[in-house]
């Protein structure tokens, strides 16, 4: 392999992949012309291609079909239109239970002491100051 | 038939569709697995686990953005590559030492039984040679020869740089032409 062999490297390895632009293009050619080093090494990755190509199928295993019926058994497929339906469904039964859930909270808060409510409001007081104190540094910033 | 009406008539109920698709292409999805993994009966599962999840899937393949048979080779190899990241160097040392020589392709009918068995047997050896290189040289290498993906298709297919695709490619293209010179088959 000579110096300037040495030196296209990597633009053969373009022009091989079909990657190089057209200025590697033509210099490539012009030296695939007049170096049978490179010509050759040209036709042994050719033959490489091709030797991956005839080895990558490989038969599968008897029974295979079978075997996958039997994973898949019922119908699986999952179309656009049933997942918009089953979202459509989760986020209003979502949304019912929120509602639901506030109306019987108001029943809730309403039965618990009145000191109790206080107890709770003191004990959120100091978080809520923060909150603020939060929200004052964000708009200043 | 066309691949893109087998989907459709796949995804409108037709099962005898997706079992076209199967006899398609399981080959070469096992042949892909098996390339990555090196045992055949976890290329078997990945298999099958790549022909459930495009089953699954199948009404997010877009056939305006590529083949039926990238989307699935894209699926197997992203399936077989996540296996070998689980896998344990121990596991891996267990499965080269039993990767025996043995036929596993079909020999075509047009040849002689001396020529049909040196085919099998240059296609093992060359199997074999193939699993000496890096997962990703193997998986860029049979993508790009074995599904004549585009160095573009294979980045995405991957998730990597293209830059990143043709430094493999170029790795183990080089890599595995001095092996199978070493071994007298070029």
């Amino acid at each position: 392999m000579t110096e300037e062999c040495r030196k296209f490297l990597p633009q053969l390895h373009e022009w091989f992949d079909g990657c190089a632009d057209e200025e590697t293009n033509l210099l490539v050619q012009w030296h695939l012309r007049n170096c049978p080093h490179c010509q050759r090494l040209i036709d042994e990755w050719k033959t490489v291609a091709d030797e991956i190509k005839a080895s990558l199928s490989i038969p599968a295993p008897e029974g295979f079909e079978e075997r996958l019926r039997l994973h898949l058994g019922e119908p699986q497929l999952v179309s656009w239109r049933e997942l918009a339906v089953s979202w459509v469904l989760t986020s209003s039964s979502a949304a019912l239970a929120i509602l639901w859930l506030k109306v019987s909270l108001t029943e809730i808060f309403r039965s618990i002491p009145q000191w109790m409510l206080s107890a709770v409001g003191w004990l959120i007081l100091p978080t809520q100051w923060l909150q603020q104190i939060w929200e004052l540094v964000s708009r200043w910033a | 038939m066309d691949e893109a009406l087998l989907v459709r008539k796949c995804l409108e109920g037709e099962n005898q569709a997706f079992d076209e698709l199967v006899r398609r292409y399981r080959d070469r999805v096992y042949g892909m697995a098996l390339h990555l993994l090196g045992d055949r009966d976890l290329a078997e599962d990945l298999a099958q686990e790549a022909f459930l999840r495009a089953f699954q899937r199948l009404a997010m393949f877009d056939p305006n953005k590529g083949s039926f048979s990238n989307w699935l080779m894209t699926l197997t190899t992203r399936l077989c590559l996540n296996a070998l990241k689980k896998r344990t160097s121990e596991q891996q040392r267990i499965l080269e030492q039993e990767d025996e020589a043995v036929e596993l392709f079909e020999i075509s009918d047009d040849l002689t039984p001396e020529e049909g068995w040196w085919q099998a047997e240059r296609r093992t050896l060359v199997r074999q040679l193939l699993s000496t290189l890096p997962p990703m040289q193997r998986a860029v290498l049979l993508l790009r020869y074995g599904e004549e993906m585009s160095i573009q298709e294979i980045a995405q297919t991957l998730q990597v740089p293209v830059g990143t695709v043709k430094a493999w490619l170029f790795r183990g293209r080089e890599a595995l032409r001095r092996k199978l010179k070493e071994v007298g088959l070029l």
